[in-house]
């Protein structure tokens, strides 16, 4: 009984009754529906990849040109979401480690805790420095942030004075 | 502005994602259909109000919802075009007892969900009994039985 050409017409011919068809409007419609379950498993997979934060596109590792201050952060993050930061210093203990958080980003995010805590917290013009006393290293100190503003951002976080690491955040609102 | 703006976004985006999953797709309230409703109410819900669960918010949110859908409703009065596209039109399923089956295949819906809706709403039993199936425009079928 269905043949091709039938199955053709039945998509081609609008009917006016028992009601106003638009086949032609139909046939886009079920195009669009298409690619829109396209873009909907596009946007799983890349959820899953990373791209909205906590994932393999999201990780990212940044080091200091001597070495000494390795970050491990998110590249992406969600405003008002928690975020993890992992700040490693290497190098020689036995003499206290200043971190200066600059401007930019201590206005981004909101800095809840730290662990192990700082010895010392000082604001500045520059930022917010956290001093932490001598210990052996490599310390890992674990940072709990919490992304206050959306979009882009950038912001430098540096160790005892030296060259910054330059950082960026995507901030999904 | 904020409570605005959460609103508005989750608006459209809720608009375009039940236009684009297909009228079918949770149209036929089985009782998975509804849990899953009342899943996506609860995580819109979160992204709406964020961490402020102040009454203003609540009242500000709930406001700009139904200017929202007021608007809409205008634009589409106003621009037919727009109603068509939003809302998507009727078409026929079933003419003079014959299945057209093309039809049913990209709309996604089978002789079963037919004859279910002929049976509930006309107590029809065969599909030869059937003038015209119409699938609404709400993603139900409605059954114009042979005289």
């Amino acid at each position: 009984m269905s043949s091709i050409e039938d199955d053709d017409r039945q998509l081609r011919v609008s009917r006016s009754h028992p009601i106003r068809e638009d086949m032609s409007f139909q046939c886009t419609t079920w195009r669009m529906e298409r690619y829109g379950w396209v873009a909907l498993m596009l946007l799983t997979v890349l959820a899953l990849a990373g791209l909205f934060a906590e994932g393999p596109l999201s990780s990212a590792t940044a080091v200091s040109e001597n070495g000494r201050l390795e970050i491990r952060y998110d590249r992406f993050a969600r405003n008002g979401a928690p975020m993890r930061m992992a700040l490693i210093i290497h190098g020689e203990g036995g003499e206290e480690a200043v971190l200066r958080f600059s401007e930019p980003l201590t206005d981004t995010f909101s800095i809840e805790t730290i662990r192990p805590a700082p010895a010392q917290e000082r604001g500045g013009p520059q930022g917010d420095a956290y001093v932490f006393p001598a210990e052996d290293r490599p310390l890992t100190l674990r940072f709990a942030l919490r992304p206050e503003k959306s979009w882009l951002h950038r912001g430098e976080i540096s160790l005892d004075g030296e060259p910054p690491i330059p950082l960026t955040f995507f901030i999904y609102p | 502005m904020d409570a605005v703006l959460r609103a508005a976004a989750i608006y459209l985006f809720l608009l375009i994602l039940f236009r684009i999953s297909g009228r079918r797709t949770l149209s036929e309230v089985t009782t998975f259909d509804f849990v899953l409703l009342m899943i996506i109410g609860e995580a819109t819900q979160q992204g709406m109000l964020g961490d402020d669960f102040s009454v203003t918010n609540a009242f500000l949110i709930i406001a700009s919802l139904v200017v929202m859908d007021i608007a809409l409703s205008l634009f589409k009065e106003h621009v037919p075009a727009a109603g068509r596209l939003i809302e998507g039109m009727p078409m026929v399923l079933v003419e003079d007892g014959v299945p057209l089956r093309a039809r049913m295949k990209k709309a996604r819906v089978d002789e079963y969900d037919i004859m279910e809706a002929a049976r509930r709403s006309q107590g029809l039993e065969n599909m030869e009994d059937i003038k015209y199936a119409v699938l609404e425009v709400s993603g139900t079928i409605s059954i114009i039985p042979k005289k």
